[in-house]
Protein backbone atom coordinates (compact mmCIF):
# COMPACT_ATOMS: atom_id res chain seq x y z
CA UNK A 1 0.00 0.00 0.00
CA UNK A 2 1.09 3.44 -1.01
CA UNK A 3 1.74 5.29 2.44
CA UNK A 4 0.38 8.82 2.86
CA UNK A 5 3.15 11.46 2.83
CA UNK A 6 3.38 14.56 5.01
CA UNK A 7 4.60 17.60 4.24
CA UNK A 8 6.96 17.93 6.56
CA UNK A 9 8.39 14.52 5.28
CA UNK A 10 8.69 16.15 1.72
CA UNK A 11 10.51 18.88 3.42
CA UNK A 12 12.62 16.85 5.29
CA UNK A 13 13.81 14.87 1.97
CA UNK A 14 13.78 17.52 -0.59
CA UNK A 15 16.33 19.58 2.03
CA UNK A 16 18.32 16.59 2.14
CA UNK A 17 18.38 16.46 -1.98
CA UNK A 18 22.14 14.86 -2.43
CA UNK A 19 20.68 12.07 -0.10
CA UNK A 20 17.60 11.59 -1.70
CA UNK A 21 19.36 11.08 -4.68
CA UNK A 22 21.51 8.22 -3.38
CA UNK A 23 18.37 6.27 -2.04
CA UNK A 24 16.32 5.15 -5.16
CA UNK A 25 13.17 3.79 -3.13
CA UNK A 26 12.30 3.23 0.13
CA UNK A 27 11.17 -0.03 1.18
CA UNK A 28 10.47 -2.18 4.48
CA UNK A 29 13.03 -4.47 6.14
CA UNK A 30 12.38 -7.65 3.91
CA UNK A 31 13.22 -10.46 6.63
CA UNK A 32 12.96 -14.06 6.45
CA UNK A 33 10.34 -14.49 8.63
CA UNK A 34 8.32 -13.02 6.27
CA UNK A 35 9.22 -14.07 2.98
CA UNK A 36 8.30 -17.32 4.72
CA UNK A 37 5.04 -16.19 5.93
CA UNK A 38 4.07 -14.60 2.57
CA UNK A 39 4.31 -18.22 1.23
CA UNK A 40 1.79 -19.59 3.35
CA UNK A 41 -0.40 -17.07 1.88
CA UNK A 42 -0.67 -19.61 -1.33
CA UNK A 43 -3.42 -21.04 0.99
CA UNK A 44 -3.95 -19.08 4.13
CA UNK A 45 -4.41 -15.76 2.24
CA UNK A 46 -2.68 -12.24 2.14
CA UNK A 47 -1.33 -11.95 5.92
CA UNK A 48 -2.88 -14.83 6.85
CA UNK A 49 -6.48 -13.82 6.38
CA UNK A 50 -7.56 -16.91 5.60
CA UNK A 51 -9.42 -18.60 2.28
CA UNK A 52 -12.78 -20.39 2.48
CA UNK A 53 -12.32 -23.57 5.08
CA UNK A 54 -8.93 -22.89 5.09
CA UNK A 55 -7.78 -21.65 8.78
CA UNK A 56 -7.31 -17.91 8.83
CA UNK A 57 -3.35 -17.47 10.57
CA UNK A 58 -3.85 -13.21 11.54
CA UNK A 59 -4.34 -12.72 15.40
CA UNK A 60 -5.80 -16.15 15.82
CA UNK A 61 -4.33 -17.82 18.08
CA UNK A 62 -1.40 -17.03 20.54
CA UNK A 63 1.97 -17.99 19.20
CA UNK A 64 2.88 -20.63 21.64
CA UNK A 65 -0.69 -22.02 20.44
CA UNK A 66 0.30 -22.09 17.44
CA UNK A 67 3.92 -23.38 18.11
CA UNK A 68 2.42 -26.01 19.49
CA UNK A 69 -0.15 -27.12 16.44
CA UNK A 70 2.57 -26.75 13.89
CA UNK A 71 4.86 -29.30 15.86
CA UNK A 72 1.87 -31.72 16.31
CA UNK A 73 1.68 -31.48 12.52
CA UNK A 74 5.34 -31.55 11.96
CA UNK A 75 5.79 -34.75 14.39
CA UNK A 76 2.53 -36.50 13.35
CA UNK A 77 0.43 -36.19 15.91
CA UNK A 78 -1.87 -33.71 15.11
CA UNK A 79 -4.66 -34.65 11.99
CA UNK A 80 -4.42 -33.17 8.93
CA UNK A 81 -5.53 -32.47 4.96
CA UNK A 82 -1.90 -31.16 3.88
CA UNK A 83 -0.52 -29.00 7.03
CA UNK A 84 1.30 -32.01 8.32
CA UNK A 85 3.43 -32.79 4.97
CA UNK A 86 4.32 -28.90 4.98
CA UNK A 87 4.98 -28.61 8.75
CA UNK A 88 7.46 -31.47 8.32
CA UNK A 89 10.18 -29.28 6.19
CA UNK A 90 10.43 -26.37 8.36
CA UNK A 91 12.61 -26.34 11.49
CA UNK A 92 11.77 -25.75 15.00
CA UNK A 93 13.23 -21.87 14.96
CA UNK A 94 10.93 -21.08 11.81
CA UNK A 95 7.84 -22.20 13.62
CA UNK A 96 8.57 -20.09 16.43
CA UNK A 97 9.36 -17.49 14.21
CA UNK A 98 5.82 -17.76 12.12
CA UNK A 99 4.11 -18.39 15.29
CA UNK A 100 5.27 -14.74 16.85
CA UNK A 101 4.79 -13.14 13.41
CA UNK A 102 1.36 -14.93 12.82
CA UNK A 103 0.09 -13.28 16.64
CA UNK A 104 0.76 -9.87 16.09
CA UNK A 105 -1.05 -9.72 12.95
CA UNK A 106 -4.41 -7.66 13.23
CA UNK A 107 -7.12 -10.06 12.78
CA UNK B 1 26.52 3.86 -7.34
CA UNK B 2 25.99 3.80 -3.53
CA UNK B 3 23.22 2.86 -2.08
CA UNK B 4 22.31 3.09 1.15
CA UNK B 5 20.18 0.59 3.40
CA UNK B 6 17.27 2.29 5.14
CA UNK B 7 19.18 1.91 8.47
CA UNK B 8 22.16 3.81 7.57
CA UNK B 9 19.59 6.39 5.80
CA UNK B 10 17.95 6.89 9.11
CA UNK B 11 21.38 7.16 10.63
CA UNK B 12 22.40 10.21 8.87
CA UNK B 13 19.25 12.26 9.00
CA UNK B 14 19.95 11.33 12.68
CA UNK B 15 23.08 13.00 12.88
CA UNK B 16 21.55 16.05 10.47
CA UNK B 17 18.86 16.52 13.17
CA UNK B 18 16.26 15.62 10.68
CA UNK B 19 14.56 12.40 12.34
CA UNK B 20 12.62 14.60 14.68
CA UNK B 21 10.92 16.35 12.18
CA UNK B 22 9.79 12.78 10.55
CA UNK B 23 7.59 12.35 13.27
CA UNK B 24 4.97 9.49 13.72
CA UNK B 25 5.50 8.60 10.43
CA UNK B 26 9.02 7.07 11.31
CA UNK B 27 10.97 6.56 7.74
CA UNK B 28 9.74 8.98 5.03
CA UNK B 29 8.16 7.08 1.81
CA UNK B 30 9.60 8.46 -0.57
CA UNK B 31 6.74 9.00 -3.70
CA UNK B 32 8.51 10.41 -6.81
CA UNK B 33 9.55 7.27 -7.96
CA UNK B 34 13.20 7.57 -9.82
CA UNK B 35 14.62 6.46 -12.88
CA UNK B 36 16.37 3.66 -10.74
CA UNK B 37 12.93 2.81 -9.68
CA UNK B 38 11.29 1.08 -12.73
CA UNK B 39 10.07 -1.95 -12.68
CA UNK B 40 8.11 -3.77 -15.72
CA UNK B 41 6.31 -6.80 -15.67
CA UNK B 42 5.19 -9.07 -18.49
CA UNK B 43 2.72 -10.93 -17.97
CA UNK B 44 -0.57 -10.91 -15.65
CA UNK B 45 -0.89 -14.65 -14.36
CA UNK B 46 -0.52 -15.83 -10.97
CA UNK B 47 3.67 -15.02 -11.15
CA UNK B 48 3.51 -11.58 -12.33
CA UNK B 49 0.03 -10.29 -10.59
CA UNK B 50 1.18 -11.75 -7.32
CA UNK B 51 4.64 -10.46 -8.09
CA UNK B 52 3.19 -6.94 -8.88
CA UNK B 53 1.38 -6.88 -5.65
CA UNK B 54 4.69 -7.93 -3.30
CA UNK B 55 6.72 -5.61 -4.89
CA UNK B 56 3.87 -2.61 -3.76
CA UNK B 57 3.90 -3.93 -0.45
CA UNK B 58 7.57 -4.09 -0.03
CA UNK B 59 8.40 -1.04 -2.58
CA UNK B 60 6.43 1.94 -1.69
CA UNK B 61 8.12 4.30 -3.88
CA UNK B 62 8.55 1.77 -6.94
CA UNK B 63 7.27 2.44 -10.04
CA UNK B 64 5.48 -0.88 -11.26
CA UNK B 65 4.06 -1.49 -14.76
CA UNK B 66 2.20 -4.78 -15.73
CA UNK B 67 1.97 -5.74 -19.50
CA UNK B 68 -0.37 -7.92 -20.10
CA UNK B 69 -3.02 -8.38 -23.36
CA UNK B 70 -6.15 -9.51 -21.75
CA UNK B 71 -8.45 -7.28 -19.86
CA UNK B 72 -9.04 -9.71 -17.38
CA UNK B 73 -7.47 -13.02 -16.77
CA UNK B 74 -9.29 -16.16 -16.69
CA UNK B 75 -6.89 -18.76 -14.38
CA UNK B 76 -6.11 -22.63 -15.04
CA UNK B 77 -6.77 -23.57 -11.58
CA UNK B 78 -10.62 -24.71 -11.87
CA UNK B 79 -10.97 -24.68 -15.54
CA UNK B 80 -11.60 -27.83 -15.03
CA UNK B 81 -14.57 -27.23 -12.79
CA UNK B 82 -16.33 -25.48 -15.68
CA UNK B 83 -16.20 -28.22 -17.90
CA UNK B 84 -17.66 -30.10 -14.60
CA UNK B 85 -20.86 -27.72 -15.27
CA UNK B 86 -19.93 -26.86 -11.60
CA UNK B 87 -18.85 -23.41 -12.48
CA UNK B 88 -19.24 -20.54 -15.01
CA UNK B 89 -16.63 -18.96 -16.88
CA UNK B 90 -17.07 -15.61 -14.70
CA UNK B 91 -15.80 -17.82 -11.33
CA UNK B 92 -12.40 -18.40 -12.75
CA UNK B 93 -11.68 -14.83 -14.15
CA UNK B 94 -11.23 -11.97 -12.46
CA UNK B 95 -9.90 -8.09 -12.75
CA UNK B 96 -6.71 -6.14 -12.81
CA UNK B 97 -8.46 -3.20 -11.11
CA UNK B 98 -7.35 -3.97 -7.84
CA UNK B 99 -4.32 -4.09 -9.08
CA UNK B 100 -4.39 -0.77 -10.56
CA UNK B 101 -6.11 1.41 -7.75
CA UNK B 102 -5.25 -0.30 -4.53
CA UNK B 103 -1.54 -0.85 -5.48
CA UNK B 104 -1.14 1.67 -7.72
CA UNK B 105 0.31 -0.43 -10.57
CA UNK B 106 0.03 0.55 -14.04
CA UNK B 107 -1.40 -1.41 -16.32
CA UNK B 108 -1.09 -1.76 -19.74
CA UNK B 109 -2.95 -4.36 -22.03
CA UNK B 110 -0.62 -4.56 -24.61
CA UNK B 111 1.61 -7.30 -25.70
CA UNK B 112 5.59 -7.89 -25.44
CA UNK B 113 7.44 -8.21 -28.18
CA UNK B 114 10.83 -7.40 -28.13
CA UNK B 115 13.33 -6.47 -25.87
CA UNK B 116 16.75 -4.18 -26.01
CA UNK B 117 18.19 -5.97 -23.07
CA UNK B 118 21.71 -3.46 -23.60
CA UNK B 119 18.89 -0.17 -23.46
CA UNK B 120 16.97 -1.64 -20.96
CA UNK B 121 13.98 -0.71 -22.60
CA UNK B 122 11.30 -2.96 -24.07
CA UNK B 123 8.63 -2.93 -26.83
CA UNK B 124 5.49 -3.32 -27.53
CA UNK B 125 3.58 -4.61 -30.28
CA UNK B 126 1.47 -1.18 -30.50
CA UNK B 127 4.43 0.41 -30.71
CA UNK B 128 5.13 1.91 -27.24
CA UNK B 129 8.16 2.08 -25.53
CA UNK B 130 8.90 1.00 -21.74
CA UNK B 131 12.53 1.85 -19.93
CA UNK B 132 12.66 -0.57 -17.07
CA UNK B 133 15.69 -1.11 -14.11
CA UNK B 134 14.60 -4.61 -13.38
CA UNK B 135 12.23 -6.76 -15.79
CA UNK B 136 10.09 -9.39 -14.38
CA UNK B 137 9.07 -11.96 -17.37
CA UNK B 138 6.60 -14.39 -16.51
CA UNK B 139 4.77 -15.00 -19.71
CA UNK B 140 3.94 -18.88 -19.08
CA UNK B 141 3.71 -21.38 -21.48
CA UNK B 142 3.64 -21.45 -25.46
CA UNK B 143 2.91 -24.47 -27.25
CA UNK B 144 5.36 -25.97 -29.68
CA UNK B 145 2.52 -26.49 -32.70
CA UNK B 146 5.56 -28.09 -35.22
CA UNK B 147 5.31 -31.11 -33.13
CA UNK B 148 1.93 -32.33 -33.88
CA UNK B 149 1.77 -33.00 -38.06
CA UNK B 150 -2.46 -31.53 -38.47
CA UNK B 151 -2.53 -29.82 -35.10
CA UNK B 152 -1.72 -25.86 -35.52
CA UNK B 153 -3.72 -22.77 -33.94
CA UNK B 154 -6.40 -23.12 -36.65
CA UNK B 155 -7.54 -26.80 -35.82
CA UNK B 156 -7.15 -25.62 -31.99
CA UNK B 157 -10.55 -23.98 -33.04
CA UNK B 158 -12.13 -27.55 -34.08
CA UNK B 159 -9.94 -29.31 -31.33
CA UNK B 160 -9.04 -27.37 -28.60
CA UNK B 161 -5.98 -27.20 -26.20
CA UNK B 162 -8.07 -25.60 -23.45
CA UNK B 163 -4.61 -25.55 -21.73
CA UNK B 164 -5.18 -21.34 -21.66
CA UNK B 165 -8.05 -20.77 -19.80
CA UNK B 166 -9.93 -18.38 -21.57
CA UNK B 167 -12.08 -18.92 -25.03
CA UNK B 168 -10.77 -22.23 -25.52
CA UNK B 169 -12.22 -23.51 -22.08
CA UNK B 170 -15.82 -22.47 -22.68
CA UNK B 171 -15.02 -24.03 -26.49
CA UNK B 172 -14.21 -27.64 -24.74
CA UNK B 173 -17.10 -27.23 -22.52
CA UNK B 174 -20.01 -26.36 -25.66
CA UNK B 175 -18.29 -29.28 -27.75
CA UNK B 176 -18.49 -31.96 -24.76
CA UNK B 177 -22.43 -30.17 -23.93
CA UNK B 178 -23.05 -30.44 -27.80
CA UNK B 179 -21.94 -34.27 -27.76
CA UNK B 180 -24.17 -36.87 -27.66
CA UNK B 181 -24.93 -39.76 -25.43
CA UNK B 182 -22.73 -42.33 -26.44
CA UNK B 183 -19.91 -40.36 -27.58
CA UNK B 184 -15.86 -40.55 -26.87
CA UNK B 185 -14.36 -37.64 -25.21
CA UNK B 186 -10.23 -37.65 -26.38
CA UNK B 187 -7.86 -36.16 -23.94
CA UNK B 188 -4.22 -36.24 -25.52
CA UNK B 189 -0.93 -35.28 -22.78
CA UNK B 190 1.89 -34.33 -24.15
CA UNK B 191 5.37 -35.38 -23.73
CA UNK B 192 7.91 -33.39 -22.36
CA UNK B 193 7.62 -31.41 -18.98
CA UNK B 194 4.57 -28.92 -19.48
CA UNK B 195 2.16 -26.69 -17.53
CA UNK B 196 -0.03 -28.85 -14.54
CA UNK B 197 1.44 -31.79 -14.97
CA UNK B 198 -1.77 -33.60 -13.21
CA UNK B 199 -4.22 -31.39 -14.45
CA UNK B 200 -4.89 -33.61 -18.02
CA UNK B 201 -6.07 -36.11 -15.28
CA UNK B 202 -8.49 -33.78 -12.94
CA UNK B 203 -10.02 -32.59 -16.60
CA UNK B 204 -10.24 -36.51 -17.38
CA UNK B 205 -12.50 -36.48 -14.06
CA UNK B 206 -13.86 -33.42 -14.27
CA UNK B 207 -15.35 -34.75 -18.20
CA UNK B 208 -16.59 -37.68 -16.57
CA UNK B 209 -18.40 -36.17 -13.73
CA UNK B 210 -20.42 -33.74 -16.15
CA UNK B 211 -20.72 -37.36 -18.69
CA UNK B 212 -22.53 -39.35 -15.46
CA UNK B 213 -25.03 -37.21 -15.30
CA UNK B 214 -25.80 -35.94 -18.35
CA UNK B 215 -24.66 -38.29 -21.20
CA UNK B 216 -24.25 -41.22 -18.48
CA UNK B 217 -23.06 -43.97 -21.92
CA UNK B 218 -20.63 -41.54 -23.01
CA UNK B 219 -16.62 -42.08 -22.19
CA UNK B 220 -13.40 -40.67 -21.84
CA UNK B 221 -10.19 -41.97 -23.62
CA UNK B 222 -6.96 -40.73 -22.60
CA UNK B 223 -3.85 -41.00 -24.34
CA UNK B 224 -0.91 -40.40 -22.24
CA UNK B 225 2.31 -39.89 -23.40
CA UNK B 226 4.04 -41.22 -20.70
CA UNK B 227 4.03 -44.78 -19.02
CA UNK B 228 3.06 -43.76 -15.53
CA UNK B 229 2.04 -39.92 -13.51
CA UNK B 230 2.57 -39.03 -10.14
CA UNK B 231 -0.76 -39.25 -8.55
CA UNK B 232 -1.73 -42.44 -10.71
CA UNK B 233 -2.50 -44.87 -8.03
CA UNK B 234 -5.14 -41.95 -6.15
CA UNK B 235 -7.02 -41.67 -9.70
CA UNK B 236 -7.26 -45.46 -10.75
CA UNK B 237 -9.03 -45.58 -7.35
CA UNK B 238 -11.05 -42.41 -7.57
CA UNK B 239 -11.99 -43.36 -10.74
CA UNK B 240 -12.83 -46.94 -9.72
CA UNK B 241 -14.38 -45.33 -6.73
CA UNK B 242 -16.97 -42.37 -8.45
CA UNK B 243 -16.75 -43.61 -12.32
CA UNK B 244 -16.19 -47.09 -12.93
CA UNK B 245 -16.07 -48.25 -16.69
CA UNK B 246 -16.40 -44.54 -17.65
CA UNK B 247 -12.49 -43.61 -18.04
CA UNK B 248 -10.03 -45.43 -20.33
CA UNK B 249 -6.78 -44.43 -19.46
CA UNK B 250 -3.46 -45.72 -22.13
CA UNK B 251 -0.44 -45.75 -21.56
CA UNK B 252 2.77 -45.17 -23.89
CA UNK B 253 0.20 -43.44 -26.29
CA UNK B 254 2.13 -39.73 -27.60
CA UNK B 255 -0.09 -38.06 -30.07
CA UNK B 256 1.99 -37.42 -33.64
CA UNK B 257 -0.76 -37.07 -35.82
CA UNK B 258 -4.44 -35.07 -35.65
CA UNK B 259 -7.02 -34.99 -38.27
CA UNK B 260 -9.61 -32.32 -37.28
CA UNK B 261 -12.21 -33.29 -40.02
CA UNK B 262 -11.82 -36.84 -39.43
CA UNK B 263 -11.54 -36.30 -35.87
CA UNK B 264 -9.02 -38.42 -35.33
CA UNK B 265 -5.78 -38.90 -33.83
CA UNK B 266 -2.85 -41.25 -34.62
CA UNK B 267 -0.16 -42.32 -32.09
CA UNK B 268 3.44 -42.76 -32.43
CA UNK B 269 2.80 -46.80 -32.59
CA UNK B 270 0.55 -46.46 -35.26
CA UNK B 271 -2.53 -46.46 -33.75
CA UNK B 272 -5.80 -43.99 -35.16
CA UNK B 273 -8.55 -43.57 -32.28
CA UNK B 274 -11.51 -41.61 -33.06
CA UNK B 275 -13.12 -38.83 -30.87
CA UNK B 276 -16.82 -37.08 -30.59
CA UNK B 277 -14.99 -34.59 -28.84
CA UNK B 278 -10.92 -34.31 -28.95
CA UNK B 279 -8.83 -32.34 -26.77
CA UNK B 280 -5.03 -32.30 -27.50
CA UNK B 281 -3.40 -30.60 -25.16
CA UNK B 282 -0.07 -29.85 -27.09
CA UNK B 283 3.69 -30.38 -26.10
CA UNK B 284 4.55 -26.64 -24.69
CA UNK B 285 7.83 -24.19 -24.03
CA UNK B 286 8.36 -20.93 -22.30
CA UNK B 287 5.75 -17.70 -23.60
CA UNK B 288 6.82 -16.67 -26.74
CA UNK B 289 8.46 -13.34 -25.51
CA UNK B 290 11.33 -15.16 -23.38
CA UNK B 291 12.47 -16.94 -26.71
CA UNK B 292 12.34 -13.47 -28.72
CA UNK B 293 14.66 -12.30 -25.87
CA UNK B 294 17.17 -15.13 -25.67
CA UNK B 295 16.26 -16.23 -22.60
CA UNK B 296 15.47 -19.84 -23.16
CA UNK B 297 18.15 -22.60 -23.22
CA UNK B 298 18.27 -25.41 -25.39
CA UNK B 299 15.37 -26.70 -23.50
CA UNK B 300 12.63 -24.22 -24.62
CA UNK B 301 12.95 -23.46 -20.76
CA UNK B 302 14.57 -20.07 -19.00
CA UNK B 303 17.40 -20.97 -16.81
CA UNK B 304 17.69 -18.61 -13.40
CA UNK B 305 18.96 -18.15 -10.56
CA UNK B 306 17.48 -20.47 -7.59
CA UNK B 307 17.20 -17.66 -5.13
CA UNK B 308 16.69 -14.62 -7.08
CA UNK B 309 15.20 -15.63 -10.46
CA UNK B 310 17.16 -13.80 -12.25
CA UNK B 311 18.45 -14.86 -15.71
CA UNK B 312 21.57 -16.71 -15.71
CA UNK B 313 21.65 -15.19 -19.58
CA UNK B 314 20.53 -11.82 -19.23
CA UNK B 315 21.70 -9.47 -16.21
CA UNK B 316 18.28 -7.30 -14.19
CA UNK B 317 15.95 -9.75 -15.98
CA UNK B 318 14.14 -12.09 -13.91
CA UNK B 319 11.53 -15.25 -14.84
CA UNK B 320 9.34 -16.72 -12.98
CA UNK B 321 6.27 -19.20 -12.96
CA UNK B 322 5.80 -22.05 -15.96
CA UNK B 323 8.56 -20.03 -18.17
CA UNK B 324 11.63 -20.47 -15.19
CA UNK B 325 13.13 -23.89 -14.20
CA UNK B 326 13.25 -24.07 -11.20
CA UNK B 327 14.50 -27.21 -9.88
CA UNK B 328 12.11 -29.52 -8.49
CA UNK B 329 8.95 -27.86 -8.49
CA UNK B 330 5.89 -28.37 -11.20
CA UNK B 331 4.98 -25.58 -13.14
CA UNK B 332 1.97 -24.62 -11.43
CA UNK B 333 0.20 -21.61 -9.77
CA UNK B 334 0.79 -22.22 -6.53
CA UNK B 335 4.92 -22.55 -7.24
CA UNK B 336 4.46 -19.37 -9.59
CA UNK B 337 2.95 -17.41 -6.40
CA UNK B 338 5.93 -18.08 -4.10
CA UNK B 339 8.13 -17.69 -6.79
CA UNK B 340 6.88 -14.03 -7.49
CA UNK B 341 7.58 -13.41 -3.95
CA UNK B 342 10.84 -14.20 -3.80
CA UNK B 343 11.87 -12.66 -6.79
CA UNK B 344 10.12 -9.67 -5.87
CA UNK B 345 12.40 -9.50 -2.15
CA UNK B 346 14.98 -10.07 -4.63
CA UNK B 347 14.61 -6.81 -6.73
CA UNK B 348 13.76 -4.92 -3.43
CA UNK B 349 17.13 -6.09 -1.97
CA UNK B 350 18.89 -4.81 -4.75
CA UNK B 351 16.92 -1.29 -3.89
CA UNK B 352 18.06 -1.25 -0.18
CA UNK B 353 21.46 -2.91 -0.81
CA UNK B 354 20.29 -5.41 2.19
CA UNK B 355 21.07 -9.36 1.56
CA UNK B 356 17.99 -11.12 0.53
CA UNK B 357 16.33 -13.50 3.20
CA UNK B 358 16.86 -17.11 2.14
CA UNK B 359 13.93 -18.29 0.30
CA UNK B 360 11.39 -21.08 0.83
CA UNK B 361 9.22 -21.91 -2.02
CA UNK B 362 5.82 -24.11 -2.15
CA UNK B 363 3.32 -25.94 -4.40
CA UNK B 364 0.14 -27.07 -3.31
CA UNK B 365 -1.48 -28.57 -6.18
CA UNK B 366 -5.26 -29.77 -5.59
CA UNK B 367 -7.03 -32.35 -7.88
CA UNK B 368 -10.43 -32.24 -8.15
CA UNK B 369 -12.11 -35.92 -9.34
CA UNK B 370 -15.74 -35.59 -8.10
CA UNK B 371 -17.82 -32.28 -6.46
CA UNK B 372 -17.07 -33.66 -3.46
CA UNK B 373 -13.57 -35.76 -4.33
CA UNK B 374 -9.98 -34.17 -4.06
CA UNK B 375 -6.53 -35.22 -3.63
CA UNK B 376 -3.58 -33.05 -3.50
CA UNK B 377 0.44 -32.69 -4.25
CA UNK B 378 1.64 -30.87 -1.47
CA UNK B 379 5.29 -29.54 -1.38
CA UNK B 380 7.81 -27.90 0.17
CA UNK B 381 11.07 -26.95 -1.28
CA UNK B 382 14.28 -25.16 -0.28
CA UNK B 383 17.91 -23.95 -2.19
CA UNK B 384 20.40 -26.82 -1.60
CA UNK B 385 23.73 -26.49 -3.70
CA UNK B 386 22.19 -24.19 -5.73
CA UNK B 387 19.09 -26.25 -7.24
CA UNK B 388 15.64 -25.80 -5.55
CA UNK B 389 14.94 -29.12 -4.16
CA UNK B 390 12.12 -30.68 -2.46
CA UNK B 391 12.59 -30.96 1.37
CA UNK B 392 8.80 -31.81 2.45
CA UNK B 393 5.83 -33.36 1.06
CA UNK B 394 4.04 -35.33 -1.33
CA UNK B 395 0.72 -36.93 -2.21
CA UNK B 396 -2.88 -37.32 -0.08
CA UNK B 397 -2.85 -40.92 1.66
CA UNK B 398 -3.90 -43.96 -0.84
CA UNK B 399 -5.90 -45.20 2.65
CA UNK B 400 -8.26 -42.38 3.36
CA UNK B 401 -11.77 -42.25 4.53
CA UNK B 402 -14.33 -40.33 2.47
CA UNK B 403 -14.32 -37.56 5.04
CA UNK B 404 -10.65 -36.76 4.15
CA UNK B 405 -11.72 -36.71 0.28
CA UNK B 406 -14.37 -34.55 0.94
CA UNK B 407 -12.67 -31.83 3.10
CA UNK B 408 -9.96 -31.80 0.76
CA UNK B 409 -12.45 -30.74 -1.96
CA UNK B 410 -13.42 -28.01 0.77
CA UNK B 411 -9.94 -26.65 1.45
CA UNK B 412 -9.63 -27.07 -2.79
CA UNK B 413 -12.03 -24.00 -2.76
CA UNK B 414 -10.17 -22.41 0.03
CA UNK B 415 -7.50 -22.42 -1.51
CA UNK B 416 -8.59 -20.82 -4.93
CA UNK B 417 -9.94 -18.17 -2.93
CA UNK B 418 -6.62 -17.61 -1.60
CA UNK B 419 -4.42 -17.69 -4.27
CA UNK B 420 -6.29 -15.53 -6.50
CA UNK B 421 -6.94 -13.22 -3.99
CA UNK B 422 -3.42 -13.07 -2.95
CA UNK B 423 -2.50 -12.51 -6.70
CA UNK B 424 -5.43 -9.87 -7.65
CA UNK B 425 -6.80 -8.65 -4.75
Amino acid sequence: MVKPTSIATTLVVSALSTLWLTVPAQAEDMNGVKLLADACAVCHGTDGQGGGKIPKLSGELKADKFAQTMRGFAAGEERATVMDRIAKGLTDQEITDLAGYFANLKR
Amino acid sequence: MNRLSRRDFIKQMRALGALSAVGALGFPVITRAQSSGQVVIIGGGFGGATCAKYLRRSGPALGITLIEPKDKYVTCPFSNTVLAGINKMDFITHSYSDLAGKYQVNIVHDTAAAIDTAGKKLTTKSGQTLNYDHLVVSPGIDFRWDEIEGYDEAASEKIPHAWQAGPQTELLYKQIEAMNDGGVVVITTPPGVFRAPSAPYERASMVAFYLKEHKPKSKVLILDSGGTFEEHDLFMQAWEELFPGVIEWVKNSQVVKADAGAMTVSTKGGDTHKGDVINIIPPQKAGAIANVAGLTDESGWCPVNQRTFESTKQKAIYIIGDACIAGDMPKAGSAANTQAKACAAAIVSSFTGKAMPEPVFMSIFYSLIGDQYAISDARLYRVTDGQIRKVSGGLSAMKAPEKVRRKEMEHAKGWYKAITSDAFN
